[in-house]
């Protein structure tokens, strides 16, 4: 049986950097200056009347050098799609800015732009690799390419050499938030919460920085070490008036997390209200991830356009919705924005697994052991492949190697791996005898929605191998299934499409809401209440008159 | 020629001095039309003035207008100040002798209606005259060849050295305010000066513009002054600046496109000036150099001469640093003083030239 996904926290995402510059955490909270940088029209139709008499290259970049003006970009665009129509001299970069702006400004290409560099036979990640190190050799004080560099350098499984990038990047922007962020999100890569735990806690910035508590007190959980912000969080989110909702999404996240496990319910919902006022991709992962326990609707417009912009979170909403396509697809651009994590991996190659197309399984498990090869779930999965060939020396030293590291956790699933190799050897008695051991510690450890879904896959490999007692198997499974269902076991179901083995996940419980309007008759007025409100409260409530 | 021109509302006597031979025997042959890229202000008209063989450029004011203006004592005094100032600079420049700078010839009043007629009377700036701009002379086949952008660099660097050892920061280089001085074509051998010294600033001497958060052509200022930034020391604030558009000159000359325009687009959204809030600190900086590195890249480096590419990338990587207090020679910037150095860079630039010339000359015998 394949492994389930490791808890969700909020921990920074380390996408790539030009996709983080654009997000609210790379910003600023402060307002942007009064004082506009307008430009001189009348100095612009001068260039252009001089350009328009000698029509060089040269004065074709005055016009051009007006385009810093935002205020003059239309008219400047109008001249630079002139002087390529009408093929008057001008230089290749004039031709490719022209073109960008003009695509920048909706428009469509002005110029045969070549196509982007495809991979195909070579390394996905050699050319970007190729392009940075070029980059970087002119220019080593670049501490955003490096952390890109980190990030591929990670993604191929080059951890020393990440750390370095990493590293440097720190030492030539030391208090820059998003190489911050991304060193300690690296560091929880390289299985080093601790450091990444400290980085945060003692740096400068922190103690005025939502978004660097946010990743203090998550860190802190992971680490398992006491968060030195959660109190000073808390009154941040209380006193602190000049940051608007987009900057505090993930510290009213992470203080929801915490207050939930300390038991405050009513506190947490308070503070995933507020995280989901303006969420990132972050946040509204982690909501998705946590939906069933704040039993909060994921339905404002807010919620809905960060959404839109999370591969993770829609790649969650798929598995939940049951929509294979779906799950692929998001997963795969999750894979391309964090190619060094292997969440996105672990669901592509279970995905696969489901499908039972186990070489493009392997394929994608090779790719994510390079990054991270002791991945647990990844190498469960490996261990799951191996046995069903048939390789059971293979199997056996990834079960050694997943032994040795995680005894507890792992021993169910191990038994199970080795009761599909039995299976796969016809030895159906010894099979049993194993999958029953693995049912009995999933029981033991009080997973009974793992031991339900160990015996679905039971019955579904005694069904491919042909055991005898299989539909007494198959029976036993519905039965477990039907007490303890879980998404993973209905999506297997899906995907299989088998007739013996139905399972309906229980009626989603009704949802709380993070405002209601309230409508009142007698002064025709529709207020919003914010708050949130009881489980399957209204949308719309009419006032009482009385 | 780039000067400080202006499309006035009314004729005044500036206006009607063509054909007028000053005390000096220069004769004013042809009143010139007002171009782009001129920012030394409104108040003067450029004529082309003649003398024997000799061609000058004669920057005439009246005080007419100024007479108009709402507040006449203020628009007069700061008329005054900034001719007197401007006329005194380039008399020091020429006296220093600063051989890329425009030279002085002189000074003279005109009196356009006789000597009773006070109003009539106008001052006459002389200065050597140029052929024409960098704009103009970028033509053919497109950027100027490797060679001739070292050329061009080597003179410009040469010229602001001058003026950083005078104590003079330009603040306004840009490519109408560099001017060929032989009726030449720029792919051959020719000497290119430094003009326009209306918005200099003095080291040593108050000037009109040094309270302005930025004097010159805020198209080709540095970045630091896109996010209203001025550094409180000299060298970041002043000879940093004209150090960085050097840089975008040899960006200019590389590509046909300023450096500024290209770094742009490449900033993110919420970073650009006029919408970024934060100030000139690691977060902003860290997105202005990597902009800068990828224009540099994907745009310079292909430009140049395989022989002279990583020296040419060196110094535009020292001139275009976006953090004005490590930008210019890195060996002259960790001296006492921590002065931006172009008098290095332009010996760099000098040596690349050679080079480049040596290996031109090379490959045309080949």
């Amino acid at each position: 049986m394949k492994s389930t996904l490791p808890e969700r926290r909020l921990i920074p995402k380390w996408r790539p950097v030009a996709t983080t510059l654009e997000s609210p955490e790379a910003g600023t909270h402060k307002a942007a200056p009064v004082q506009i940088l307008s430009g001189d029209k009348d100095e612009l139709e001068r260039a252009i009347a001089d350009w328009k008499e000698h029509r060089t290259p040269g004065m074709l970049g005055e016009v051009l050098s007006f385009s810093v003006h935002p205020d003059l970009l239309p008219r400047v665009l109008d001249v630079g799609s002139e002087a390529v129509r009408s093929g008057v001299d001008l230089t290749s970069v004039q031709a490719s800015l022209i073109n960008d702006l003009s695509r920048s400004n909706g428009e469509s290409n002005l110029i045969d732009v070549p196509p982007s560099f495809i991979a195909t036979d070579t390394h996905p990640f050699q050319e970007p690799i190729r392009r940075l190190r070029s980059l970087l050799r002119s220019r080593p004080d670049n501490a955003l390419a490096l952390l890109d560099l980190a990030q591929l350098q990670a993604a191929i499984g080059k951890t020393g050499g990440a750390e370095r990038s990493i590293r440097m990047a720190l030492s030539l922007a030391p208090n820059n938030r998003t190489v911050i962020r991304t060193a300690a999100r690296f560091y929880v890569h390289a299985d080093k919460p601790d450091q990444a735990h400290q980085l945060v806690r003692r740096h400068q910035r922190t103690p005025a920085d939502p978004w660097l508590m946010a990743s203090e007190i998550a860190l802190a959980d992971l680490a398992g070490a006491e968060s030195g912000f959660l109190s000073k969080g808390k009154r941040f989110l209380v006193e602190q008036h000049s940051f608007s909702d987009a900057h505090l999404t993930e510290l009213s996240g992470a203080i929801a997390m915490e207050e939930y496990r300390a038991g405050n319910l009513k506190r947490a919902r308070d503070a995933q209200r507020r995280a989901l006022l303006s969420p990132n991709d972050n946040m509204i992962a982690q909501a998705f991830e946590n939906r069933a326990r704040f039993g909060i609707q994921l339905e404002t417009p807010q919620i809905l356009n960060a959404l839109a912009h999370s591969h993770e979170a829609l790649v969650l909403k798929a598995w939940m919705e049951m929509s294979p396509d779906q799950v692929e697809h998001h997963a795969q651009a999750w894979h391309a924005e964090e190619p060094f994590s292997s969440r996105p991996i672990q669901l592509l190659s279970t995905l696969y697994l489901f499908k039972g197309d186990y070489a493009m399984s392997d394929r994608w498990i090779s790719a994510g052991l390079l990054s991270d090869p002791l991945d647990r779930g990844l190498q469960i999965n490996q261990a799951f492949i191996r046995a069903r060939a048939g390789q059971g020396q293979e199997m056996a030293a990834i079960l050694r190697r997943l032994r040795s590291r995680h005894q507890q956790e792992v021993e169910p699933y191990a038994k199970a791996i080795e009761g599909l190799y039995e299976y796969a050897q016809g030895r159906f008695d010894a099979g049993d005898q194993l999958y029953g051991q693995a049912v009995d510690q999933f029981m033991q450890l009080r997973r009974p929605d793992l031991a339900a879904y160990c015996q679905l896959f039971q019955a579904l490999v005694s069904s491919d191998f042909k055991h005898p007692r299989e539909t007494e198997i198959a029976a036993k499974a519905s039965a477990a299934l039907n007490e303890h269902p879980t998404f993973d076991s209905v999506m297997l179901l899906t995907i299989r499409a088998l007739p013996d083995l139905q399972v309906k996940l229980p009626v989603d419980q009704a949802r709380r809401r993070l405002s209601q309007l309230i409508f009142d008759p007698e002064k025709n007025t529709l207020t919003v209440k914010h708050g949130v409100t009881s489980a399957g409260a209204k949308a719309v409530v009419i006032k009482n008159s009385k | 020629m780039s000067a400080i021109l202006s499309t006035p509302s009314t004729q005044t006597p500036k206006h009607s001095m063509e054909g007028v031979t000053l005390p000096s025997g220069w004769t004013l042959v042809e009143q010139l039309k007002p171009s782009s890229g001129a920012s030394g202000g409104n108040f003067g008209v450029g004529y082309r003035a003649t003398r024997g063989g000799e061609t000058a450029f004669v920057k005439v004011i009246d005080f007419v207008e100024a007479l108009g203006k709402a507040d006449p004592i203020l628009e007069l005094q700061n008329l005054i100040g900034n001719a007197t100032f401007e006329k005194d600079v380039l008399a020091y420049c020429t006296e220093r002798g600063m051989t890329r700078v425009m030279r002085f010839l002189g000074h003279e009043y005109f009196f356009t209606n006789g000597p009773t007629d006070l109003m009539g009377r106008v001052s006459c700036l002389i200065m050597e005259a140029g052929e024409t701009d960098l704009r103009r002379l970028m033509h053919g086949n497109g950027p100027a060849s490797c060679l001739r952008t070292l050329q061009v660099m080597d003179d410009v660097s040469l010229a602001l050295a001058q003026l950083h050892r005078g104590g003079i920061a330009h603040q306004d280089i840009k490519p109408s305010n560099v001017i060929s001085v032989a009726e030449k074509p720029l792919a051959t051998d020719r000497t290119m000066k430094v003009a326009d010294l209306g918005r200099v600033v003095r080291r040593e001497q108050a000037g009109p513009f040094d309270k302005f958060a930025w004097p010159g052509d805020l198209r080709y200022s540095p970045p630091e002054r896109w996010y209203g930034h001025v550094p409180t020391d000299w060298c970041d604030s002043r000879d940093a600046s004209d150090a960085y558009m050097l840089g975008s000159l040899l960006l200019f000359l590389s590509t046909g496109i300023p450096l500024q325009a290209l770094v742009g687009p490449l900033i993110s959204t919420q970073y650009r000036p006029g919408v970024w809030g934060g100030s000139f600190d690691d977060d902003l900086l860290a997105v202005l150099v990597d902009a800068h590195a990828r224009v540099l890249e994907d745009h310079l480096k292909p430009s140049l001469m395989p022989e002279v590419a990583d020296g040419v990338m060196q110094i535009a990587k020292e001139l275009t640093h976006p953090d004005p207090m490590r930008r210019g020679d890195g060996r002259a910037r960790r001296q006492i003083g921590r002065p931006v150095g172009l008098d290095r860079i332009q010996q760099k630039i000098h040596a690349l030239a050679l080079r480049a010339a040596a290996i031109e000359r090379g490959r045309l015998k080949a």
